[in-house]
C-alpha cells in the first residue's frame, strides 16, 4: 500500500498551492503596452484595430474612461503610473497632467505635417494633437413629436419652457463634453451670465450623466429628447438609423482638441512612441477623418454622412490655458449648485 | 441558520503520546497560515482603510476632519437616509412575498410546488444589474408596460426597490422556508385535538416559527439591499444612495479621503445588522431535530386556489424580467427597431476588450471556485477537527465571520488603499486576476465556511480518534475518509462560490484593471454609455454560464449521492 510520509505529502501539497498561485499570474511576459483613453468608443476601436495589425506580437491593455475618471486616475497613480501612453485626452487635462511634470517629450514621425493649433508649443512637444471636436446637440425627432418639444437652433432655446424635463447634459466634472459646453457659454457670455443660464437650464434637465457621449446615446434610443453632447454618437446613432438629428448651436460652439501624450516613466517607452507616431501618421490622421471634420494633420479631410453642416464656422476661441487654471473653481462652483441632479 | 460561531473543542483526540509532534507541529503551521490568509486578506486592508479615513491626502493624521467635512456637505444626509429608505422598504415588501410564497410552499397541497421553488431560485443566478436592464425594458422612458406605472418615472426609489426585490427574494424565500419546515407535525396535530381553530392554530404555531425566520431574512436581505451597489447604478436615475456615492467620489473623482469615509458609513449598519441576525440566533437551537415529523397540510381547494394563483403571479413576474432581458438583447436598435438579431452579442463592437471579457469572468469563477473552495474546506476542517492553539483557532473562526458583515464594495475599497501602495512588498499583485480572485474569496468566505462546519459537525467525532489508533496521520484521515464523505457539501460550496463570483459585482469595481475586465463591470461601463442592448447580452451570458455550472451540478449531486450516500438514506439535498 502506498503511503506517503507526512512531511512529504505536506512538501507536495505546499509546492502544488504555490504553483497553482503562480499561473494566476501571466506566464508568459509578452511585450505590453498599457493604453489609457478618453476617446469615443468607435474611434477608439478603430484606433486599435489599426495599430494591433501592424503590430500583431504586441498585448495592449486599455483602459477607456470619460475625461474626468481617466485624468483623475492619471493623477492618482502619478508616483506609481500603471499607463504608458494616453491615446486622446482633452487639451485641457493633457495641460494639467504637463505642469505636474507627467508627460514625457517625444517628436513624433510626420510632425511636420501637424497644424501648428495641434501641437504643445514645447520642442520636443509633450503631446501632440489628433482632431478637434465641438459641441452639438443631438435631437429626437419621433420623441420631439410625440411630447410637443420643437427641435432647438440655439443654446437660447434650450431654456424656454416646452424642453422642461427633456434634456440632459453631461456633468463637467466628469466629461470634457460637458465642460466644454460650460467654459463655451462663458466665453460666449462673460461668467456672470453664463451661470444665469446655467440656472434657468437646470430647470429643463432631467439628469446630469458621467458620460460625454451619454446624452446623444440617451436621445437616439428616447430616454431623452435633447442631449448636449458632441457630434460623433450622435453621427453614429444616425447611421444606425436612429431618428435623431445634431444641431449646431448658432450662438456659437467650444472646441476641444485631443491628444496624445507618452507618460515619464512608461514602462514600454518604445511601444509607446510607436503608438504615438501611428496616431499622427496618414494611416492614424485618416481613421481620426472618419469620426471628425477637423484633424490635426495637414491635408486630411473625408466628409462623414450626416455629419452636421456648419461646424467650423461656429467654432469660437477658448484659451486652454485659462480653462486649465480655472477648471477647479468652476467646476466645484458647478457641482454645489446643480449637483442635486447629478447621476 | 445554526449557531456555528464556536468551534467544536478538541473532537474526540485525546492528547496520545503516540501523535506525532511532526504531525501536531505541520498541522499548526496549516492553521497558522490560514491566520496569515485573513490578515492578508481582510484585517490589514480593512485597517488601511479605517486609517485612511482619518488622515489627509497627504497621510496626515486629521482625527475626525474628514467626517466632518462630509458631513457638512449638503446633500449628505439626504444620501445616507435615501439608502435607509430604500433598504426599509424593499426589506419589508421582499418579506411579504417570501412569507407568502413559504407558506405557500410549504402549507398548502398547490400543484407544481417543485417547480415553484426552483423559480424562485433563479435570481441567484443573475447579477444584480440583470433586474435593473430587465426593469429599462419593461418600465423605462421607452418600456413596453412603462403606462403601468401611472405617470411616475422608473429610474429612482420606484426602480430600486423592485429591482432589490427581485434580487433579494430567493434569499428571504430561502431562510423564511427553513423556519417553516422545522416546524414538527405533531404540534399542529396537538392543537387541533385540544380544539384550536384554523386561525388560532396559524397564530400559534406558524407564525412563532415564522418569526424567527422573518428576523434573520430581515436582517440578511436589509444588509444586501443597504450595501446593494448593481440595481441603483442602473435605475437609479439622479436618485443617489450610498453605494452609487461611494462609486463616484472614488471612480469619478479618486477622492480617496471621502471614500473611506462613505466606506465606513456603508459599513456600519451592515456590521450592526449582522451582529442583529448573530444575536438573534444565539438563543435559537439548531436545525432540523432528527426526530422532528415534517408537517403535511390537509387538503383545502380554495387555500390551494389562493396560493396557486399567488405563486404563479410571482413565478411570472421573476421569469419575466429574465425572458425581457433575453429578449432585449436581441433587439437590433431598442426602441426603434425591433426586429431580432445578434448584433448585441459582437461584443467587441461595443467594449474594447469584447469577449474578453466573458473569458476574465470565467477565469475569475473557476478561480474562485477551485482556490476558495479548496481553502474553506481545508480550513473549517483544521477549525473544526484538529486540536492545535485553541485561541487561535477562536481568532480565526470570528474572523471567517467577519466577511458577512463587510460591504464588498468597502472590500474592494480596502484592498486598493492596502495593495496599491509602493511600500507593500504584496504591490505586485494590484491590477491582476490574483487581486481580483483573493478578494472574492475573502468576500464570499462565511456562508460555504458555515456549510462546511455543518458537515463536518455531522461526522462521527470519534474518526480522528480511530486513525490515531492506527497511526494514520490526520491528513491522510482527512483526504480519505473525511473528503469522500463531504463530496456533496464540496460540490455545493464550489458550485455557491462559481455562481457568486460569476455575478459579483460590488468589489471589482474598484480592482479590475485594463486587462482583468470581467463582464459584470464591462456591463457597468456599458450602462454608463446607455448601450442598453449589449448589457443585456453580457447579462445573458452570466446567467446562461452560472446556470449551467449550476446545473451541472446538481446532475453531479444526483449522480454521486445515488451511488456513495445511499447507506445515508434519505438526506435532504
Amino acid at each position: 500500500m502506498n503511503h506517503l510520509r507526512t512531511g512529504t505529502k505536506r512538501a507536495l501539497l505546499l509546492s502544488a498551492f504555490v504553483m497553482a498561485s503562480g499561473l494566476a499570474a501571466p506566464a508568459v511576459q509578452a511585450e505590453e503596452l498599457t493604453v489609457y483613453s478618453a476617446h469615443a468608443k468607435e474611434h477608439f476601436a478603430e484606433l486599435i484595430a489599426a495599430f494591433q495589425e501592424r503590430e500583431p506580437d504586441l498585448t495592449i491593455n486599455q483602459i477607456l474612461e470619460s475625461t474626468g475618471p481617466i485624468t483623475a486616475r492619471l493623477l492618482a497613480e502619478a508616483e506609481n503610473p500603471r499607463a504608458d501612453v494616453i491615446l486622446g485626452l482633452s487639451v485641457t487635462a493633457l495641460v494639467e497632467l504637463e505642469a505636474r511634470d507627467m508627460l514625457a517629450t517625444y517628436a513624433p514621425e510626420g510632425l511636420d505635417q501637424i497644424k501648428p493649433m495641434f501641437r504643445d508649443s514645447a520642442d520636443p512637444p509633450h503631446w501632440v494633437g489628433s482632431d478637434a471636436w465641438a459641441s452639438a446637440l443631438c435631437y429626437n425627432t419621433v420623441e420631439g413629436e410625440r411630447n410637443g418639444v420643437p427641435e432647438p437652433s440655439s443654446w437660447a432655446d434650450l431654456i424656454q419652457p416646452e424642453y422642461r424635463g427633456q434634456v440632459t447634459m453631461p456633468n463637467p466634472n466628469s466629461s470634457a463634453a460637458g465642460l466644454l459646453a460650460v467654459v463655451a457659454w462663458m466665453e460666449l457670455w462673460g461668467e456672470d451670465a453664463a451661470w444665469d443660464y446655467m440656472d434657468a437650464l437646470h430647470e429643463n434637465i432631467s439628469q446630469y450623466v458621467h458620460s460625454g457621449s451619454k446624452p446623444c446615446r440617451m436621445a437616439a434610443t428616447g430616454e431623452a429628447v435633447v442631449g448636449i453632447s458632441y457630434p460623433v454618437p450622435g453621427v453614429t446613432a444616425i447611421n444606425e438609423g436612429a431618428p435623431l438629428t445634431v444641431v449646431i448651436p448658432s450662438e456659437g460652439i467650444g472646441s476641444d482638441i485631443e491628444g496624445v501624450a507618452i507618460l515619464a516613466g512608461a514602462r514600454n517607452m518604445d511601444a509607446a512612441q510607436r503608438l504615438m507616431d501611428f496616431a499622427a501618421s496618414e494611416e492614424g490622421a485618416q481613421i481620426h477623418s472618419h469620426y471628425y471634420a477637423l484633424v490635426g494633420r495637414e491635408g486630411v479631410s473625408n466628409p462623414v454622412p450626416n455629419y452636421p453642416e456648419g461646424e467650423e464656422e461656429a467654432l469660437i476661441e477658448i484659451d486652454y490655458y485659462w480653462v486649465a487654471e480655472n477648471r477647479d473653481r468652476i467646476l466645484a462652483e458647478w457641482q454645489s449648485r446643480y449637483g442635486i441632479k447629478d447621476e | 441558520m445554526t449557531s456555528l460561531t464556536d468551534p467544536a473543542p478538541a473532537a474526540g483526540a485525546p492528547r496520545s503520546r503516540r501523535t506525532p509532534d511532526r504531525e501536531r507541529l505541520g498541522l499548526a503551521v496549516l492553521l497558522l497560515a490560514l491566520g496569515l490568509f485573513f490578515v492578508i486578506g481582510l484585517v490589514l486592508p480593512v485597517w488601511t482603510l479605517l486609517s485612511k479615513g482619518l488622515q489627509d491626502a497627504q497621510g496626515n493624521f486629521v482625527g475626525l476632519a474628514n467626517f466632518r467635512a462630509y458631513f457638512s456637505e449638503p446633500q449628505v444626509s439626504r444620501v445616507f437616509f435615501n439608502s435607509l429608505k430604500i433598504a426599509l422598504g424593499s426589506t419589508v415588501l421582499t418579506l411579504v412575498l417570501a412569507g407568502i410564497y413559504a407558506f405557500a410552499l410549504t402549507h398548502s397541497r398547490m400543484p407544481g410546488r417543485a417547480f415553484f421553488r426552483a423559480v424562485a431560485l433563479v435570481p441567484l443566478l443573475t447579477p444584480s444589474l440583470l433586474p435593473g436592464i430587465a426593469l429599462i425594458y419593461l418600465f423605462g422612458t421607452q418600456g413596453f408596460f412603462r403606462d403601468l406605472l401611472m405617470g411616475h418615472r422608473l429610474y429612482g426609489p420606484i426602480g430600486i426597490v423592485i429591482g432589490e426585490v427581485f434580487f433579494t427574494f430567493p434569499i428571504a424565500l430561502m431562510i423564511i422556508l427553513t423556519s417553516l419546515l422545522t416546524i414538527d407535525r405533531r404540534l399542529y396535530e396537538s392543537a387541533e385535538a385540544l380544539g384550536a381553530g384554523r386561525l388560532r392554530r396559524f397564530a400559534t404555531v406558524t407564525l412563532p416559527a415564522m418569526r424567527y425566520g422573518l428576523s434573520a431574512a430581515f436582517f440578511a436581505v436589509f444588509t444586501i439591499v443597504f450595501t446593494d451597489f448593481g440595481v441603483p447604478v442602473v435605475v437609479g436615475g439622479n436618485y443617489p444612495v450610498l453605494a452609487t456615492d461611494l462609486y463616484q467620489k472614488v471612480i469619478g473623482g479618486f477622492d480617496f479621503q471621502m471614500g473611506a469615509v462613505v466606506g465606513v458609513l456603508l459599513f456600519i449598519p451592515a456590521a450592526i445588522a449582522f451582529l442583529g441576525g448573530q444575536l438573534l440566533q444565539r438563543g435559537r437551537n439548531a436545525g432540523l431535530d432528527g426526530r422532528t415529523v415534517v408537517y403535511v397540510p390537509h387538503p383545502s381547494a380554495g387555500r390551494d386556489l389562493a396560493c396557486l394563483a399567488f405563486s404563479a403571479l410571482v413565478a411570472v413576474a421573476i421569469l419575466g424580467m429574465l425572458v425581457m432581458a433575453g429578449l432585449g438583447s436581441l433587439f437590433r436598435y431598442w426602441p426603434y427597431d425591433l426586429s431580432l438579431s445578434l448584433r448585441s452579442y459582437n461584443f467587441a463592437e461595443f467594449e474594447p476588450a469584447g469577449w474578453g471579457a466573458y473569458r476574465n469572468s470565467l477565469k475569475l469563477a473557476f478561480g474562485v471556485a477551485g482556490f476558495g473552495t479548496a481553502i474553506i474546506f481545508l480550513g473549517a476542517w483544521l477549525l473544526e477537527r484538529v486540536p492545535a492553539i485553541p485561541w487561535l483557532r477562536r481568532t480565526i473562526n470570528l474572523m471567517c465571520m467577519a466577511p458577512l458583515a463587510l460591504p464588498g464594495m468597502v472590500l474592494g475599497l480596502s484592498y486598493i488603499f492596502f495593495f496599491n501602495n509602493p511600500a507593500n512588498p504584496l504591490e505586485g499583485i494590484y491590477g491582476t486576476m490574483t487581486i481580483l480572485v483573493l478578494s472574492t474569496i475573502v468576500h464570499l468566505y462565511t456562508v460555504p465556511h458555515l456549510t462546511a462546519l455543518t458537515a463536518l459537525k455531522q461526522i462521527d467525532p470519534g474518526l480522528e480518534a480511530v486513525g490515531a489508533s492506527m497511526k494514520v496521520p490526520q491528513l491522510a484521515t482527512f483526504a480519505r475518509v473525511i473528503l469522500p464523505v463531504s463530496l456533496p457539501t464540496v460540490l455545493r460550496i464550489a458550485s455557491y462560490l462559481f455562481m457568486n463570483a460569476m455575478t459579483t459585482i460590488s468589489a471589482l469595481v474598484f480592482l479590475y484593471s485594463a486587462n482583468t475586465k470581467v463582464l459584470t463591470v464591462s456591463i457597468v461601463l456599458l450602462n454608463d454609455n446607455a448601450m442598453l442592448g449589449p448589457a443585456a447580452a453580457m447579462s445573458v451570458m452570466v446567467v446562461a454560464t452560472s446556470g449551467a455550472v449550476v446545473g451541472l451540478q446538481w446532475l453531479l449531486m444526483r449522480g454521486l449521492l445515488r451511488r456513495s450516500q445511499g447507506w445515508r438514506g434519505s438526506e435532504g439535498q
